[in-house]
């Protein structure tokens, strides 16, 4: 158990941003990705004897996230108030030393509205679309994650640039 | 087309330049609450699953002791019954009267709870004597001889007579082995 321990440590230290980013920007919302984050690592914990190697521990952690962001979609599809509750911004949680300097071009405003763009795309649309884009994956990678076809992602990240482009055109509209 | 581009790569710009969020302390805090909470909950599982076998354990002495005794004493108990059964004597009881007026003779007593629908006696011949035998099992009964389903008479051969508390009088027969039965006659 206490080898185990050290293991689940390191795979924690290791990985625990890249799983808070990813449920974040599943979510749209800080409260549900703690619950989700949790919940990912004690199931990577319960786990994590059980790992055989056969993909790397990032991808596996990935896996657990969205089938675990999965789940809680599935369990909460009849709360139409979870994407209204407060706590939706990024900025009081972003760790500024992290931004990527061309960040700042983005304003804040932007920022959350994309967001919510995002939320607003179907899960199907939704996870190839983070994992390629936010989070840099492959699409055979992602194949592997979601249990898709490479066929099937391209053509979810095709209709999701679609729609996010279209929304973006029109934000001006919105105002 | 080269528009659609150009949106397309300003998109994914937009995307890889959101800003990437570390996970709270106060989050990874929790984890371990709750990985020790999880650790806990399975040595009290664990300890459950152990009292459960050695409760099983002990189920399966008690059937076993139960098994050993109850087989036995249930043996002994079908034995008991059995041998009480086979020395619980049936007698066959002879009942001869004579009587050359009557037309019917029946016998009634404890045996058929005096109901005058009785054991029937038939006539041997032109005689005048009437028998029948009815099997009985050992025990004190009294009877009398109902004639042609009006008159009542008690045995004349039966040596042992008794009379209620309203002067009826019926014959007795003894049906026992045991001779405090007679003693206490």
């Amino acid at each position: 158990m206490e080898s185990s321990y050290i293991d689940f440590d390191s795979l924690l230290n290791q990985h625990k941003d890249m799983i808070y980013n990813l449920l974040f920007r599943l979510t749209g919302n800080h409260n549900t990705s703690e619950d989700l984050f949790q919940e990912t690592f004690i199931k990577a914990y319960k786990g994590l004897k059980s790992f055989r190697g056969e993909s790397q521990l990032s991808t596996w952690l990935y896996s657990i996230a969205v089938n675990v962001f999965r789940d809680h979609k599935r369990k909460n599809s009849h709360d139409l108030l979870e994407n209204s509750i407060a706590d939706k911004s990024e900025n009081s949680r972003t760790d500024t030393r992290s931004l990527n300097p061309d960040t700042h071009i983005l304003a804040v405003e932007d920022r959350n509205r994309i967001q919510k763009y995002i939320d607003s795309l179907k899960k199907s649309m939704k996870i190839p679309l983070i994992l390629h884009y936010i989070e840099g994956l492959s699409i055979q990678k992602i194949a592997e994650i979601t249990g898709r076809t490479p066929g099937s992602i391209k053509i979810s990240l095709y209709r999701a640039r679609n729609i996010l482009k279209t929304k973006w055109g029109n934000r001006e509209n919105e105002k | 087309m080269r528009n659609d581009n150009t949106h397309d790569a300003s998109l994914i710009k937009l995307l890889k330049n959101l800003p990437r969020l570390h996970a709270p302390s106060s989050v990874i805090r929790n984890l371990y609450t709750l990985l020790k909470e999880f650790e806990s909950d399975k040595e009290a599982i664990s300890f459950s699953v152990w009292d459960f076998i050695r409760f099983r354990k002990s189920i399966l002495i008690t059937m076993a002791l139960t098994l050993v005794i109850s087989v036995p004493l249930t043996l002994f108990i079908a034995n008991f019954i059995e041998r009480k059964n086979r020395e619980q004597t049936i007698y066959i009881v002879r009942f001869l009267y004579e009587n050359n007026e009557a037309k019917k003779v029946q016998v009634i007593g404890d045996f058929n709870y005096w109901s005058k629908e009785g054991f029937a006696l038939r006539k041997i011949g032109d005689s005048g004597i009437w028998m029948g035998e009815i099997r009985l099992k050992s025990g004190i009964y009294k009877y009398v001889f109902l004639i042609d389903d009006s008159e009542w008479r008690v045995d004349p051969s039966s040596s042992i007579r008794v009379t209620d508390n309203f002067g009826n009088e019926s014959s007795l027969i003894v049906l026992s082995d045991d001779p405090e039965v007679y003693e206490n006659l």
